[in-house]
């Protein structure tokens, strides 16, 4: 038991130890202090909770309603005979979320080649199209259904403008007629053109996005979304991978230290106390 | 052989990952030179492997074009026309020049007309999105619409001549309501990210490059 923690504590004494030592030591850039206090905190938290989870716990992860109808979706596909569409967004490979969406679909992807219903998935970007290609390739790989994977098929490009882009995504969700429709990755108000299209053709459809202007217009449209950090867990719950899980549970103690800094600094705020505010400043 | 190419899959990639998140973190938290150097360089290498990556990418697409105009795939003649437009535009940028009369006419003549259309269309699906969520049955569906109108009402000259206080209730509304909306938004998504980040690090995440273990086929496709 003592063997079992003490990588963890290891790691936490290191950290405590270090993170100090450099700041007195003038090692740490002034006014970057808070943030690498709160990047080593959390940091540790996803990190700790992985390795109890590696250690045999099972954590309770809240059920995210549009990955389950993630799953209604695509079993939806199969019965109707129609296919999912999946897309990343608009984008190269450099923005969080496009990875994000990558690994959302890479999941999809897989459940999709299981059953074996057809993707459509669709990128505006060369390079994300290659990455995706590479995903197909793997998601078939690994449900069984090599057989089935022909490259350039489930792939599609749609030209590197952002209406180039809109303007194929309609076409190429009026000509599929896909049952299911997932947009998670960057978009901006060309979700407005492809989301409603979709919802013309009767397509179950699920967002997210880190855009608040093209999420209250997923909000709006789609059947269900995915909100903040729901997008980075995605691919965790969808798996229902232990660690995997274990990391997300980390990721909601975080949620849970920055609600509570939320509400102490505002009480503190408003009877004038602005300690909190100048100590996040540092 | 296969081991190898696993083994290079996996932790090649993970080490690379690591150095260049934590040269990154550390030249933006720390005063280390050496560690901000480091940093300058990868974002030079960074932009030649975009580069290179996007040239491969091209390539990929004329070979896929090609593949379908020789095999004259469903919808084949829009990759003619794709290279009809590659071979008018690319000499006229490389040869013309960006910033000549020529070029900016042809810009203007098509693509900004194109997005004015394009423009356009959202305004048909503005209305036809907005005609199917605001429907009013009881007062919580009616939450949405009013709050709407009212916003609308504040980005209008004419409504705000008729009803002179809906700018102030539009900015309160944007003040107190869908900024706090907003922040809470970027401030989890950014704990997200930085549990995904730590996630790549410990080689939780599934990626492109991961390797997999592939199982026996079975069955088709619908």
């Amino acid at each position: 038991m003592v063997k079992s923690q003490a990588v963890p504590l290891a790691v936490v004494i290191t950290f405590l130890i270090l993170v100090p030592a450099t700041y007195y030591m003038g090692l740490v850039k002034k006014a970057q202090a808070a943030p690498l206090v709160i990047l080593v905190a959390f940091s540790l938290f996803v990190y700790i909770t992985y390795y109890i989870s590696k250690r045999g716990k099972d954590w309770y992860i809240r059920p995210i309603e549009a990955l389950t109808i993630i799953d209604e979706g695509i079993g939806r596909a199969a019965e109707m005979g129609k296919p999912v569409l999946t897309t990343p967004g608009m984008g190269g490979l450099s923005g969080a979320v496009t990875l994000a969406g990558l690994s959302i679909t890479g999941e999809v992807i897989q459940r999709t080649a299981e059953l074996g219903v057809r993707s459509v998935n669709i990128t505006d970007s060369a390079q994300t199209m290659m990455v995706l290609e590479a995903i197909v390739r793997n998601a078939y790989s690994t449900a069984g259904r090599s057989d089935l994977y022909q490259p350039g098929r489930y792939v599609q490009w749609t030209g590197g403008e952002q209406f180039a882009y809109a303007t194929y995504m309609m076409g190429s969700i009026l000509t599929e007629k896909p049952a299911t429709i997932i947009f998670v990755g960057s978009f901006l108000s060309d979700i407005m053109m492809s989301a409603e299209t979709g919802k013309r053709v009767g397509a179950i459809e699920i967002g997210g996005t880190l855009d608040t202007t093209a999420l209250s217009t997923m909000a709006m449209i789609c059947d269900s979304i995915l909100v903040g950090e729901e997008i980075y867990a995605a691919a965790a719950v969808i798996t229902k991978d232990k660690q995997l899980s274990g990391s997300v549970a980390g990721q909601d103690w975080a949620l849970l230290v920055t609600l509570v800094l939320l509400v102490v600094g505002m009480v503190a705020s408003l009877v004038g106390v602005k300690d909190i505010i100048n100590l996040l400043k540092m | 052989m296969a081991y190898a190419i696993e083994a290079i899959r996996t932790h090649l990639t993970r080490v690379i990952i690591a150095i260049c998140a934590l040269t990154t973190l550390i030249s933006y938290l720390f005063v280390a030179q050496p560690a901000t150097d480091v940093f300058t360089e990868l974002q030079k290498q960074n932009t030649n492997i975009g580069t290179f990556a996007l040239f491969t990418g091209f390539i990929v697409i004329i070979m896929r074009f090609v593949q379908k105009i020789m095999k004259k795939e469903e919808d084949w003649q829009f990759c003619i026309y794709a290279f009809a437009i590659m071979a008018l535009w690319i000499p006229l940028g490389v040869y013309v020049g960006q910033s000549s009369a020529e070029y900016v006419k042809a810009f203007y003549s098509t693509k900004v007309a194109l997005h004015a259309a394009a423009i356009g269309l959202l305004i048909f699906f503005n209305l036809s999105a907005v005609y199917r969520v605001f429907r009013m049955k009881d007062f919580r569906t009616a939450i949405l619409p009013i709050t709407a109108a009212i916003l609308v009402a504040t980005n209008s000259p004419w409504a705000q001549s008729l009803f002179p206080g809906i700018n102030t209730a539009g900015m309160w509304l944007i003040d107190n309501l869908q900024m706090p909306g907003a922040r809470t938004i970027t401030i989890v998504a950014a704990i997200g990210g930085l549990a995904l980040g730590v996630r790549i690090l410990l080689g939780l995440e599934r990626g492109a490059l991961r390797a997999v273990k592939p199982v026996e086929s079975t069955g088709g496709e619908n």
